[in-house]
């Protein structure tokens, strides 16, 4: 009686170690889910942010479209427009640098996951955070690339810009500069293109993991 | 036996508290356990999901169709066509003290060239001839002797074809800048001169001339057409008089149209004799003379 007593306490402890051992698994988890959070708090900012280029954007494109259907007969009105048209792109230029100091916090969220990651005992965990971790790497890469797309297109409009206001007019010269920033966007289309396919990969990365989490009960 | 029975009694005790508080651990972990479970499904799904990027750049047009690009080629051409008018104006008036006219030929050289060399040194005479760049090719000795003889050099064009010289904006600057290489090489002389195929009404548009003014052409029309190639004979010297004394009349200075061709050549002599009968003297033209040009005036249209 006394050995089978003992005995079932010893299996009342093992209970109670398997239990303490999630718990670990569990406050791991706890603290991934927190960086997770505060990454996607940063890329809703980043979100917004790009609203605001993209406005941005679509008023220096109309500023373009208004001066070249002027005449030289509204000199003045192309003068003010040159001017407008100009401002937007020194806007855009500040805009952007908030926009990449967004993406590059919800980045630098991601990767204390990684850190958060090497100590999960649960495989398939491990896996899962890692795929997270994996696809914001590359949206990582994709975003510095096609930040300095942009970069350069800011500056392409810029000098485009001061070449419009010359006295001399050179139309040759001012058709190749279009043709170099057309280009130069559909580079960026499709970067941008290619990034948002990986954040679609993101998005299911980070709701599988949440799934599975919910599910298994780690 | 009756101590053993209290040990037992206390041992008993001791597993029933054991077990009492083992039961409460694994009932609190199991609690802590099913909250944790409870708040792991409100996370089930991600609060917030990364949005795509939007795309910002939207393609520029062309500068040079746009309006603002029409309407300072239609200024600049305006200017242009002000400042040639009154630099022709003082022209002009030396040229009507000198009694000078300016005799053209189109479409040479030719194996012919060489008889009208002959016929202008008898009188004396200066002209200028507008060359084909494959003609010129052809006939490149003559060509040097034209420039050795004095007299003007100028461009006619690489086709001679209107579907061809006339098929874009760009087509008549890549035409004559191509002729003008083929003469420099030739001669040495970089000309400047040119006169469009059939003349630069109607088929040279506001377009194709800014083109030629930006890269520093000038563009010689006529005020006496000979009609030598519609008339084929001598009465080309007939048409040409008469219309040099209409010219004489308003004190305007001719600029002869004519081709260098056989039948021209032949009837040339009795035009010379007649301009030396009446003191006119011959010129070339030169990079420095103000053009003569037609002016479009709402006629030019792109074929």
């Amino acid at each position: 009686m006394f050995k089978e007593l003992i005995a079932m306490l010893y299996s009342m402890i093992i209970v109670g170690l398997l239990l303490t051992g999630c718990n670990h698994d569990e406050k791991i988890a706890e603290q991934i889910y927190s960086n997770l959070e505060k990454s996607a708090q940063m890329e809703e900012k980043f979100a917004a942010k790009q609203q605001n280029l993209s406005e941005l954007g679509h008023e220096e494109q109309a500023a373009y479209q208004e001066i070249t259907s002027l005449t030289m007969d509204q000199e003045n009105q192309v003068r003010k427009k040159l001017k407008e048209a100009q401002e937007y792109n020194a806007n855009l230029k500040r805009t952007l640098n908030g926009t990449k100091e967004s993406f590059d916090k919800a980045y630098r969220n991601i990767l204390s996951v990684e850190t958060n990651m090497e100590k999960i005992k649960a495989k398939e965990q491990k896996v899962k955070v890692s795929k997270i971790v994996q696809v914001m790497e590359k949206r990582h890469d994709l975003i510095e690339n096609y930040y300095k797309k942009y970069e350069n297109i800011l500056k392409l409009n810029q000098n485009l810009y001061t070449c419009m206001q010359e006295k001399d007019i050179n139309a040759t010269e001012i058709d190749k500069q279009i043709k170099t920033i057309n280009q130069a966007h559909t580079e960026m289309l499709k970067i941008e293109e290619q990034f948002n396919q990986f954040t679609a990969k993101y998005n299911a990365a980070k709701k599988q993991y949440y799934q599975d989490r919910a599910g298994q009960g780690v | 036996m009756k101590k053993r029975r209290q040990l037992n009694r206390q041992g008993k005790f001791l597993v029933f508290v054991l077990m009492t508080l083992s039961l409460f651990f694994i009932v609190g972990l199991m609690d802590s356990h099913s909250e944790k479970e409870a708040h792991k499904k409100e996370k089930a799904v991600p609060s917030n999901a990364a949005e795509p990027l939007i795309p910002t750049f939207e393609s520029k047009e062309m500068f040079s169709k746009s309006k603002l690009n029409q309407s300072i080629q239609a200024k600049k051409l305006k200017e242009k066509e002000e400042s040639v008018a009154q630099n022709r104006e003082e022209q002009r008036k030396k040229d009507q003290k000198d009694k000078a006219i300016y005799l053209t030929f189109d479409d040479g050289p030719t194996t012919h060239t060489t008889e009208l060399l002959q016929v202008l040194d008898h009188y004396d005479a200066k002209a200028t001839f507008f060359m084909i760049g494959p003609n010129i090719k052809q006939h490149s000795e003559v060509v040097k002797r034209i420039a050795n003889q004095g007299l003007g050099l100028g461009l006619h064009g690489i086709s001679h074809s209107v579907h061809d010289i006339y098929a874009d904006k760009t087509a008549p600057t890549k035409e004559m800048t191509e002729a003008q290489q083929i003469l420099q090489e030739i001669t040495g002389i970089r000309s400047k001169l040119v006169r469009l195929p059939y003349g630069s009404v109607p088929y040279l548009t506001d377009d194709m001339r800014y083109l030629l003014y930006q890269n520093g052409f000038k563009i010689w029309d006529w005020n006496v057409d000979s009609k030598d190639w519609e008339l084929g004979d001598k009465r080309y010297v007939k048409q040409t008089i008469q219309e040099i004394e209409k010219l004489e009349q308003a004190d305007q200075t001719p600029v002869v149209l004519m081709h260098d061709r056989k039948k021209t050549i032949r009837y040339l002599p009795q035009l010379l004799g007649y301009l030396k009968k009446n003191g006119y003297q011959t010129k070339k033209i030169t990079n420095e003379v103000p053009a003569l040009t037609f002016t479009c005036n709402g006629r030019c249209y792109a074929i």
